[in-house]
């Protein structure tokens, strides 16, 4: 079986749920508590996707809608991003795209997910499915989460995996 | 003066102390070299010499460790550290200083920041929604109002529906029982009872046609009916609804001419029974509301589009009334209490047109009268060239005068057949009116002992009649006489009023006690 370690990064503007979404994705934990996020916060965990071991170190990035120089330094290196927004806030899609594109314009492309969060609130949603749609049509591979449920979540990281495995196979052969 | 020693020393531990510093010494391959931990508390502490300093720092994971390095505020399980490397030519340091307490104090005022944008944007929320509740309450609101005038509108017309049946059944079943009683009397010789069957079969006629008509807009509302498509011949179609048209067009007076375009073909593939039934509808219309003129058919057909017109020098339709005109018990005509009629004609020839994948249309320009226009889809079918067909212009007929003490006013020829057998019988004098014009003319001119009034009488409706005779200083009896409930007219100017069908003994009954009170 092959080892991999990879650096994500998560990004999205504040209280989207991406703290939620790495406590869920790490520790299959939730709180309903909102408690900001200061600079960034670290943690890991390892999968198993097709034979290949693969060690994330998760890079949770304080929320914000434009990356400054100090958030630039902590994606120096990451192999991809989960880009998470929420559902129920409609400018936070176009946050997070934003977010991505200053990242790809800076370090080049790597793979990408998109996480609309807070699935469970799908009542007081304000992202419409074709803007999702339209993202997905793009090439970024769209998921509806809830962090508090956990809906989705392991299954968008895994996708993200498997694009950043497929990518690293494909640098080693060249 | 350089710091002195103990204030060196002071700081020293101060810095020491809040910042916590730990330090590993790595190669180009981040390999730990050394490591300076100052307890067993440090990050660092379980870092041996030769592991890699990402598997101690997962932060440095992916990190390039040739050139110097500022991580910020980096949150790890157990504590927030700067991660500093510092690299020169031949050697690297990792540096880690906590920043706990620059962590929380931010995190402090970040906190309270992002809570306060947060309950902004669910404020913001909140109005939107608001607003759009708004706008749905105010869309309810409008479709209720909607709702409430259409079925105020509907129960209007089913009023209006009922009132007029009540007219329509009422008059042929008088007829028809009275006519009964006529040919069941012992002193009715043959010819009478003849005339009393023809009668009755005449008025049952009628009748079936009624129930038939509302039957087909039933059938149609509720798409039920059928479209019967085949070949058929324009021309016979046409000369058929001229032999329906034209005598009751000269009964009146009226010129009637029907007519197909030269060049168009003769047979076509369409559901020829519903045009007849539209073509009947709008010629039958346009003869009952028109008095003096003509009536015209004129049938054209274009790109696989059958168009007949109907054009008229009736009273036309008033602006007002056009987009009711094809609704069901709607009557377009701005002298329509006068004549006789269900309302569904117009609605239930739309719906025929419309099934054949047309309609019926009136033309706005047209100022002489009225004049409709039906429009299907038909399609070419075996047969000979086209013909025009006209019909030349017949004379009015006029009633005939015959003076009497009671006046009878009622368009309804059974009526004043049977009434006039059972006044001679009974030894009045029998004076007829077929409108309320020429009651007012006969009564003035004749002075009769009493009048019988019908209330939907043509020209001049019964009550307008009565109040015209009362102003000309006519003082004797006039009993309304008619189908509609009382309390569609004014009495005001009336004597009495008997409700049709009234049997002729009562009625002779009435008059013997209006004429000659105790």
């Amino acid at each position: 079986m092959s080892q991999l370690t990879a650096k994500i990064c998560v990004l999205g503007d504040f209280a989207v749920g991406k703290t939620s979404t790495v406590a869920r994705f790490v520790h299959d934990q939730f709180s309903d508590k909102y408690l900001t996020t200061i600079g960034v916060k670290i943690d890991t965990r390892e999968l198993c996707i097709d034979q290949t071991a693969i060690k994330f170190v998760v890079w949770d990035v304080a929320g914000t809608d434009k990356l400054k120089t100090v958030e630039m330094s902590y994606l120096k290196g990451a192999s991809g991003y989960v880009l998470v927004c929420d559902g129920t806030r409609g400018d936070t899609l176009g946050a997070a795209l934003g977010l991505a594109e200053q990242a790809r314009a800076r370090f080049g492309q790597v793979p990408q997910v998109v996480l609309a969060n807070k699935r469970d609130l799908a009542t007081q949603w304000e992202i419409k499915h074709s803007a999702l749609a339209a993202v997905a049509e793009s090439g970024t591979p769209v998921f509806e989460t809830s962090a508090k449920t956990g809906e989705n979540v392991d299954g968008a990281i895994e996708t993200l995996a498997r694009q950043i495995i497929q990518q690293a196979y494909t640098s080693a052969a060249t | 003066m350089t710091l002195p020693a103990a204030v060196d020393a002071f700081l020293r531990d101060r810095l020491f102390e809040r910042r916590r510093p730990e330090c590993a010494s790595i190669d180009a391959a981040g390999i730990i070299r050394g490591v300076w931990a100052p307890d067993a508390h440090a990050l660092l502490s379980s870092a041996d010499v030769g592991m890699g300093i990402a598997a101690v720092l997962p932060p440095l994971t992916g990190q390039d460790l040739t050139d110097s390095l500022l991580l910020p505020l980096v949150g790890l399980p157990d504590r927030v550290v700067d991660v500093h490397l510092i690299a020169s030519a031949d050697s690297r340091f990792v540096v880690l200083l906590d920043a706990s307490r620059e962590h929380d104090l931010l995190q402090q005022r970040q906190q309270m920041t992002n809570e306060a944008r947060l309950m902004h944007a669910n404020q913001n929320r909140l109005i939107r929604r608001m607003r759009d509740m708004i706008g749905e309450l105010v869309e309810a609101r409008a479709e209720l109002d909607h709702r409430r005038r259409e079925a105020e509108k509907n129960a209007a017309s089913q009023s209006r529906f009922i009132a007029m049946m009540s007219h329509e059944f009422r008059t042929p079943l008088a007829s028809i029982i009275n006519y009964a009683d006529l040919a069941l009397d012992d002193a009715a010789d043959q010819a009478t009872v003849h005339r009393s069957n023809e009668a009755i079969a005449r008025a049952s006629r009628h009748l079936k046609t009624l129930v038939e008509t509302i039957l087909d807009d039933t059938k149609l509302e509720a798409g039920k009916a059928t479209s019967q498509q085949r070949d058929f011949a324009i021309t016979a179609l046409i000369e058929d609804l001229a032999a329906i048209m034209a005598p009751l067009a000269a009964e009146k007076g009226l010129a009637f001419s029907a007519s197909v375009s030269e060049n168009m073909p003769t047979h076509f593939y369409a559901d020829d029974t519903s045009m007849r039934q539209i073509l009947i509808n709008l010629l039958g219309n346009a003869v009952k509301f028109t008095e003096h003129g003509s009536v015209t058919l004129d049938v054209d057909w274009q790109d696989d589009r059958l168009r007949a017109v109907v054009s008229d020098t009736g009273p036309g339709i008033p602006m007002a009334s056009r987009q009711r005109m094809f609704e069901a018990f709607e009557r377009g005509s701005a002298d329509t209490g006068s004549v006789p009629g269900t309302g569904l004609g117009l609605a239930i020839s739309q719906r025929l047109a419309k099934r054949m994948d047309g309609g019926v249309t009136i033309d706005e320009k047209y100022d002489q009268g009225c004049r409709l226009i039906l429009e299907i889809a038909a399609v070419e079918a075996q047969g000979e060239p086209g013909e025009t067909i006209s019909l030349p212009q017949m004379p009015s007929e006029h009633a005939a005068d015959e003076p009497s003490i009671v006046l009878l006013c009622d368009d309804d020829e059974d009526m004043l057949a049977l009434a006039e057998f059972y006044m001679h019988q009974a030894g009045y004098g029998l004076l007829l009116a077929r409108d309320g014009l020429e009651a007012v003319e006969k009564a003035l001119a004749y002075e009769p002992d009493l009048i019988l009034m019908d209330i939907n009488t043509p020209r001049l409706n019964g009550v307008d009649a009565t109040n015209r005779l009362r102003q000309s200083g006519f003082t004797n009896p006039i009993v309304a006489l008619t189908a509609s409930s009382a309390r569609y007219f004014d009495q005001a100017s009336f004597t009495a009023y008997l409700r049709k069908p009234i049997q002729m003994p009562v009625l002779l009954k009435e008059i013997k006690k209006l004429l000659h009170p105790a």
